[in-house]
Formats: structure tokens, C-alpha cells, sequence
């Protein structure tokens, strides 16, 4: 509201008609760049077949390494901003068989650590008054920590046992001939997914551009996941935002607990954005008026609903791989939680981290940018460089 | 089903917290009368006017925590203005329950306005304090904003009126037992009637003129 005024108000006999159309309206825009989403995905998976073996084995090769694997999830996200687009992508990947599942996991992890810094970064916006940065800071990086602290107990148990990745496979394997994606029979979903790409695959081959349809069509994909996802979540904001208001009102009632880390995960599966989620409980906590501990399950709850992303673009894949690394993104974000926070002692270690950074970094700025340039770029870039 | 999406988008809940909070004033205003007239034993309401009274502030800290919210959610969709009024109007009722637990305090100080010679006056004056109380909801209620114009000018004359009686009381040479009941009696129902003005001027004014008003600065004469 740029003049300052009070909106215009009106009689309550003549309050302008109900907004349910626009609200349907935006709910079928939702579903629809849904569809586009997975037809994205398709483009993905079909541009990387066309590219040939040679390829893949080069990208095999770059994050062949468990840690590379790791690294390059934390970077890709940071740089995308968006942990469902990692991970979408990283699930297009494993569909067209450039990415296994051992290789995969490891990127899906640090795509948990990457999507952190848009709640980081949104505590920056505070850095003008000590106690409310403070506030912010730490209900901020309690999501850091928390993920961080999950990839140092569950990374080593996945690469010399494979544990998030067994539980993975024996979890999608309760789904054999269910969904589309692990089905043999293709169905009407996977079909309409198929159709449109099929189409343009057969456009560019009529044009004669066989050599160059292979990165088209890479192009063509991530431009539609990018755009797809940045549309449902803007559009199920909208569609929603009534609903979060009251949830986080549910919230600022009853306090921390199950409650918030299953609201968390609801607002995420609903708008498709962890980040969205954790971002918008930092100006409130910045405020006072959500403490850290009421923060910190809402997170969580947060991390389990962003993989639902995920898990549908494993709609679109052909390889059965694909969902079980979608599972396995779930896998990851529960055993953190089972882990971490029924025992008290666990539970506290990322608020104290985070409440003890905050007060480092309030009393020294410049900390501030070293950890989030440290823990976001260079440790990503040193590690891929390393491996 | 959609009910359950946009609605909350309205506002609508502060302002029937805000409605209900004019509505608690009314009560505490009636109970503080009662008290100071001795229709009723200033011991015998005091439970139920400072549960009111917290009340007022619980219901207050709520609608601050819930517009915050609603800043969050909304984002650039906000109206910030509306938010800032309402902010600002939650202030001002609260405000006017604080004068009439002050009104109560008085009686509990054994002022009883009951036995004097200006008892009819006095009881005037709150007669039509508690009015301005019930218009002043239904008005806010139902965003009369003509009413606004014509209620305001009409609550600027009885604030002059209180600091004029307040002012002879102040300089009155009766005693200070019959004098500064009074004169706090005047301070205390001007500052109502103040606030009461103050959280009308949110249905004309532009958030920046909140509590300043002036007909023809007022969004509707412009």
C-alpha cells in the first residue's frame, strides 16, 4: 500500500462478491504447471538419452564421488534457490540412467543443506536492530544446523552401508505396479507427460536438428521446471495464504511440538517450498513472537513436505530409480528427525548451535557473511574441486 | 471449501477481536459507573473489571501477533495501511479500558459522586459517555464514515467541555476531598472520549493523519 491509507472500506451489505472464482481459478493454474512440471521432467530424462552415452558418463564421472555428489547438491541449490528443483532434476537424472542411486542420495542430502540459506539470507533483512537479528538469525539457522547435523550422522551410514538407500528401495518396493513411474504399464498420466514431449522430439527430428535435439530439450526441460515450480508455488500461495494465516496463529496458540513440524509439513506440500515455509516464520520470530523452540519443529516439518516435489516429478521417470531416490529423499528427512529429536539432549544441539551463532554473529557481522560464503560456496567448490 | 482459503485474508477476525474489545469497554465503563454512583460496592465488581481489564490487554497482544502474521503470510499483498490502523486502533480501546479501571480506582478510593450537589451533572456526563461508547462500536462495527464526520466534532466539544470543568475544579478553592475526584473525574472521561475520537479517525483519515483529524483532510472529502 504505497499511500499509507486504510483500505477503502465498505458497507457490509455491499462487500464485493466472493473471491472463490479466483481462488478456483489459480487452483487450476496450479494443477496445470503440475502437468508441465512433469512434462518438464520427461524433456529432461528424453534430452539426456538423446545426448548418448558419452554423457552421461562425463556427469557420472564429475559426481562420482560420494562427497562430490554432496557438494554439488549444496551448490546447485544455493544457486537455483530451490531444493525442489534439485532434487526434481536430480530424480529427471536418475529417470534417464545419468545418476544411480548411490550417487544420487548424496546430492538429494546436500540439496537439505543448500535450500537453508533462503531462511538465512531472510534473517539478514533484520541485521539493523541486535535483539530482533538475533531472534531472526537463530530461528533461521536452527534449519541449517539441524540439516547439516543430519548429513554428518546419516552421510557416512549411506555411503559404507547404504542405509537411507536400502530403506529406500524396501519402501518402493511396497509400491511394484502401483504408480505410474514404477509400473510397467506406461497409463494415461504417463502418456499425457509423453505426449507433448514426444512431440517436440519429432518436431526437431522433422527439422532435422537430431544432433541438437538432446540439449534442446534439456534446455526446454529445466526452463519448464524452473517456471513450472516457481508457478504452483506462487499460484498454491495464493490459494492457501488463508490457511497458513491460520495455521500460524494454531501455532502461536499451542507452541511448539508435533503439531507445528505437521502444520510445517502441510504448508510445504501444499505450496511446494520449504524455503517459502521457513522464510515466512522469520520476520515472526525477529519479532518475538515465534521463539526458536516453536521455529525449529515447523522446519522439520518442512523438510519431510518439500520432498513431495520429488517424489511426483518420479511420476514422470521411467526408471523405477527414480522414486526410490524420491523415497530416499524422505527417508533422509525422517531418520533426521527420529535421530534427532525425540532425545532431549539431541533435540537442543541445533537450537544451542544456532542461538550461539546468532549472539557470535550479532556481536561481529562480518562472521556472518565468512559462514554463510564459507558454508554455502567455498566448502562446495573445495570439495568438488578435492574429489 | 473456499471459505476456508481467502477469508482470513479479511482481517475479519481483528475486527471483531477490536469490536469485542469496545464491547468489554462498555461493560468496564458501566461497572466503574456503578461503583462511583454506589448503585453497586466498588469491592464487589473489582474481580470482574480487572478480569475485563486483562482481557483488554490479552485481546490486544493477540491482535498484534496476529496482524505480524498476517505482514508474513501476505507479503507485498498486504495492506499495510489497514494493518497500522488496526494496530493503532487496538491502542486506543485498550487505552479506554485503562481510564475505566482508573474511573473504578477511584471509587475503590471511596470517591462516591452519589451524594454531591453536581450528582445529576455527573450522571449526565457519563450517560453520555457510555453512549459515545455504544455509537462509537456500532459505528466502527458498521464503518459509518459519515457518522465519523459528525461524531468527531461532536466528541472535540465534550473534550472541551471536560478540560473546562477539570480546569475550574483544578483552580477551585473547595476542598481538595470535593475538587480533585473531580478534576481527575474530567481528565480521565475526556481522555475516553479522546480515545474514543482517536480510533474514529482510522475509518476517515490516511494512516498518517490517524488521531489528527480534520474533515478536509479526510480520504472521502478528497
Amino acid at each position: 500500500m504505497g499511500d499509507h491509507r486504510p483500505r477503502e472500506r465498505v458497507a457490509p451489505e455491499s462487500k464485493p462478491p466472493s473471491p472463490h472464482f479466483g481462488t478456483w481459478a489459480r487452483l487450476l493454474l496450479a494443477v496445470l504447471f503440475l502437468y508441465v512440471f512433469l512434462v518438464g521432467i520427461k524433456a529432461l530424462e528424453r534430452g539426456i538419452g538423446a545426448l548418448g552415452a558419452g554423457f552421461v558418463e562425463d556427469v557420472f564421472a564429475t559426481v562420482a564421488h560420494p562427497l562430490a555428489g554432496l557438494a554439488a547438491g549444496v551448490l546447485a541449490t544455493v544457486l537455483v534457490q530451490s531444493s525442489s528443483v534439485t532434487t526434481s532434476t536430480i530424480v529427471g537424472l536418475v529417470g534417464a540412467g545419468v545418476l544411480g542411486i548411490e550417487t544420487a542420495v548424496p546430492m538429494v542430502m546436500g540439496a537439505n543443506i543448500g535450500t537453508t540459506i533462503t531462511g538465512t539470507l531472510a534473517a539478514l533483512g533484520h541485521v539493523r536492530q541486535n535483539a530482533f537479528f538475533r531472534r531472526a538469525f537463530a530461528a533461521a539457522t536452527v534449519h541449517d544446523y539441524f540439516n547439516i547435523l543430519a548429513v554428518i550422522a546419516l552421510f557416512p551410514l549411506e555411503v559404507l552401508f547404504g542405509a537411507v538407500s536400502r530403506i529406500a528401495i524396501a519402501m518402493a518396493s511396497l509400491f511394484d505396479g502401483l504408480l505410474p513411474g514404477v509400473s510397467d504399464d506406461p497409463g494415461p498420466v504417463k502418456r499425457a507427460i509423453e505426449s507433448p514431449v514426444d512431440a517436440i522430439s519429432g518436431a526437431l527430428e522433422s527439422l532435422g536438428w537430431e544432433r541438437a535435439a538432446g540439449s534442446i530439450l534439456i534446455g526446454f526441460g529445466v526452463a519448464l521446471i524452473f517456471l513450472s515450480l516457481w508457478q504452483v508455488t506462487t499460484q498454491m500461495r495464493w490459494v492457501v495464504s488463508g490457511q497458513i494465516e491460520a495455521a500460524i496463529n494454531r501455532i502461536l496458540g499451542k507452541g511448539a511440538g508435533a503439531g507445528a513440524m505437521l502444520i510445517g509439513l502441510l504448508l510445504t506440500v501444499a505450496v511446494q517450498s520449504s524455503s517459502i515455509t521457513t522464510s515466512m516464520l522469520v520476520p515472526l520470530a525477529a519479532a518475538g513472537v515465534l521463539t526458536i523452540t516453536t521455529v525449529y519443529p515447523v522446519a522439520l516439518g518442512a523438510n519431510v513436505g518439500t520432498t513431495i516435489t520429488a517424489l511426483l516429478a518420479s511420476v514422470a521417470a521411467d526408471n523405477p530409480d527414480a522414486f526410490v531416490v524420491a523415497i530416499a529423499h524422505t527417508t533422509f528427512n525422517l531418520l533426521g528427525i527420529l535421530i534427532f529429536y525425540p532425545i532431549p539432549i539431541l533435540r537442543r544441539t541445533p537450537v544451542a548451535i544456532a542461538e550461539w551463532a546468532a549472539e557470535v554473529g550479532a556481536r561481529r557481522r562480518g562472521l556472518i557473511a565468512v559462514y554463510i560464503i564459507g558454508m554455502f560456496f567455498v566448502l562446495p567448490i573445495v570439495i568438488l574441486f578435492i574429489t | 471449501m473456499f471459505s476456508l482459503f481467502r477469508d482470513a485474508q479479511q482481517l475479519e477476525n481483528v475486527e471483531t477481536q477490536l469490536v469485542g474489545m469496545l464491547e468489554t469497554c462498555s461493560r468496564m465503563f458501566e461497572l466503574a459507573v456503578g461503583a462511583l454512583m454506589r448503585t453497586s460496592d466498588p469491592a464487589a465488581v473489582a474481580d470482574e473489571i480487572f478480569a475485563l481489564d486483562k482481557e483488554l490487554n490479552r485481546t490486544e497482544r493477540e491482535i498484534r501477533r496476529e496482524l505480524l502474521v498476517h505482514g508474513s503470510v501476505w507479503g507485498a499483498e498486504v495492506d499495510y495501511g489497514l494493518m497500522l490502523a488496526y494496530m493503532s486502533v487496538a491502542k486506543d480501546v485498550e487505552r479506554v479500558g485503562d481510564y475505566c479501571k482508573n474511573l473504578w480506582n477511584l471509587a475503590d478510593l471511596g470517591v462516591d459522586f452519589s451524594a454531591g450537589p453536581d450528582q445529576a451533572e455527573i450522571q449526565e456526563h457519563f450517560r453520555r459517555v457510555a453512549e459515545l461508547v455504544v455509537i462509537t462500536t456500532e459505528v466502527f462495527r458498521d464503518q459509518k464514515e459519515s457518522a465519523v464526520h459528525q461524531l468527531i466534532p461532536e466528541i472535540e466539544n465534550d473534550e472541551k467541555h471536560y478540560d473546562d470543568l477539570m480546569a475550574e475544579f483544578i483552580r477551585s478553592d473547595q476542598p481538595g476531598t470535593f475538587a480533585a475526584p473531580r478534576a481527575i473525574l474530567y481528565r480521565y472521561i475526556k481522555r475516553i472520549s479522546a480515545h474514543l475520537s482517536n480510533l474514529l479517525t482510522s475509518l476517515v483519515m490516511p494512516v498518517d493523519r490517524l488521531d489528527f483529524y480534520k474533515k478536509s483532510k479526510a480520504i472521502d472529502s478528497e
